[in-house]
């Protein structure tokens, strides 16, 4: 598969397939195909029905992906200004993208999620999902904003927004927790949340928060 | 008129204009001009367009601002700008040329040029025992004349052969040739549920020029 990524500030991603070769997706994010490319859908199924409820019910992911079978063309893009990443992955590799990131993946990438638990405190986040992808096989994934990248040594931390978190590398540890506003009671009340990542492993972060510009551009 | 992209990431549109220059835009999109620009209106029927047509298209769900646009004579400057992100095309059309830009992209254009609005696509979708209708609307613009329009997001341009063909989904086709047949199709797996997540796309077959966006 040979991905060619399009446009500047809106990019798409253009995956040329060859016959019998296979990639999937969410739905929705197709912009142009050539009509010869075969389409199909997948249940996402993993883990039975109680992770399947979680996943779908809570966590708001997709029960079905699109399958796009070559040969020909099809383009995919996210809609929303930012960058366009394509990223190889050797054999047993994983990585982390934040939902809603994922642009596509060849068939031979296992695709599962992670969850990320909230701090539990009443009114905040209760977690979030994260697309976990292991190789071998091809992933292309769209950072919104600009993507900035970080590459922790072991037992190096840095703190991040939720809507900041774009990437991580499997072995990157993520946890959230609460950030005081200084001291005493005030100070924890007026707290904000906020992860904790500790390395090894490679961090990338995106500059603007998806959710808030769902929300706030509609 | 001579049209200028202003900016970038969102872009403006300058517009010189001649004395006696008339150019016509879409209502409500003018961020600023200069104190010698006559602003009028120019509607529909004035147009050309039949008030049957456009009671048929505003049945359909067509945008408001269609009933009539701005007309701005000149001399002097006026900017125009779609408050989104995209790219700024400035298209000269030679007599008898037509596009159909994608309804709701369209910035200005030279009063020389002939105005039509369209319905480029329609597919229905059963939910229930309801069926909800939809549309892609499309200006079809004919010269002599200037054409300026937005796209959301990048502009990606393609020219079809007499034999090709392009899939699109519904919301990112930009502009097409009426030389290209625009056609709905679904994308349908087997064992789905009928009427489930079948999700439409356009096939759009040529010959001819065809643009598409990669924002909504």
């Amino acid at each position: 598969m040979q991905i060619q990524v399009q446009g500047e500030f809106v990019p798409v991603a253009l995956a040329q397939l060859a016959p019998g070769e296979e990639i999937f997706c969410e739905a929705g994010l197709m912009v142009y195909a050539d009509p010869s490319v075969r389409y199909g859908i997948r249940a996402f199924t993993q883990g039975g029905l109680g992770q399947v409820v979680r996943r779908t019910m809570v966590g708001g992911l997709p029960f079905f992906l699109h399958v796009y079978q070559g040969p020909g063309y099809a383009a995919f893009s996210r809609f929303t200004p930012g960058e366009v990443r394509v990223l190889e992955l050797a054999a047993g590799q994983t990585v982390d993208i934040a939902e809603h990131s994922l642009l596509l993946g060849s068939a031979s990438v296992q695709y599962t999620t992670y969850y990320v638990p909230g701090t539990g405190r009443i009114g905040r986040m209760i977690g979030f999902w994260m697309d976990r992808l292991s190789g071998p096989g091809t992933i292309v994934y769209h950072g919104h904003g600009n993507i900035l990248g970080f590459d922790l040594k072991p037992g190096e931390a840095m703190d991040v927004d939720h809507g900041a978190l774009l990437r991580k590398d499997g072995s990157v540890n993520v946890r959230a927790f609460n950030q005081p506003l200084g001291g005493g009671l005030t100070g924890h009340a007026l707290s904000f949340e906020a992860l904790h990542a500790e390395g090894p492993g490679r961090l990338e972060l995106q500059t603007v928060d998806p959710s808030a510009h769902r929300s706030g551009g509609g | 008129m001579k049209a200028d992209t202003v900016g970038a990431i969102t872009p403006a549109v300058l517009v010189a204009l001649a004395p006696g220059e008339k150019i016509l835009a879409a209502h409500e999109i003018m961020l600023h001009m200069d104190g010698a620009v006559k602003v009028s209106r120019k509607t529909m029927k004035q147009l050309g367009v039949s008030r049957a047509h456009l009671m048929g298209m505003h049945a359909r769900g067509d945008a408001e601002e269609n009933y009539f646009f701005a007309e701005f004579e000149g001399p002097g400057n006026v900017t125009f700008s779609r408050d989104k992100g995209g790219e700024v095309r400035v298209v000269h059309l030679a007599p008898g040329q037509t596009v159909r830009l994608r309804s709701g992209h369209l910035v200005c254009f030279d009063e020389s040029v002939r105005y039509f609005p369209m319905v480029l696509a329609h597919w229905v979708v059963q939910r229930g025992n309801d069926q909800e209708n939809h549309y892609v609307f499309a200006d079809e613009l004919t010269g002599p004349g200037t054409i300026v329009f937005q796209s959301y997001g990048n502009i990606l341009s393609f020219t079809l052969g007499p034999t090709e063909a392009i899939r699109t989904s519904p919301e990112s086709l930009l502009l097409t040739a009426p030389s290209n047949g625009v056609q709905v199709n679904w994308l349908a797996s087997p064992g789905m549920v009928a009427g489930g997540n079948l999700e439409p796309v356009l096939d759009v077959r040529g010959p001819g020029a065809i643009m598409v966006h990669s924002g909504v």
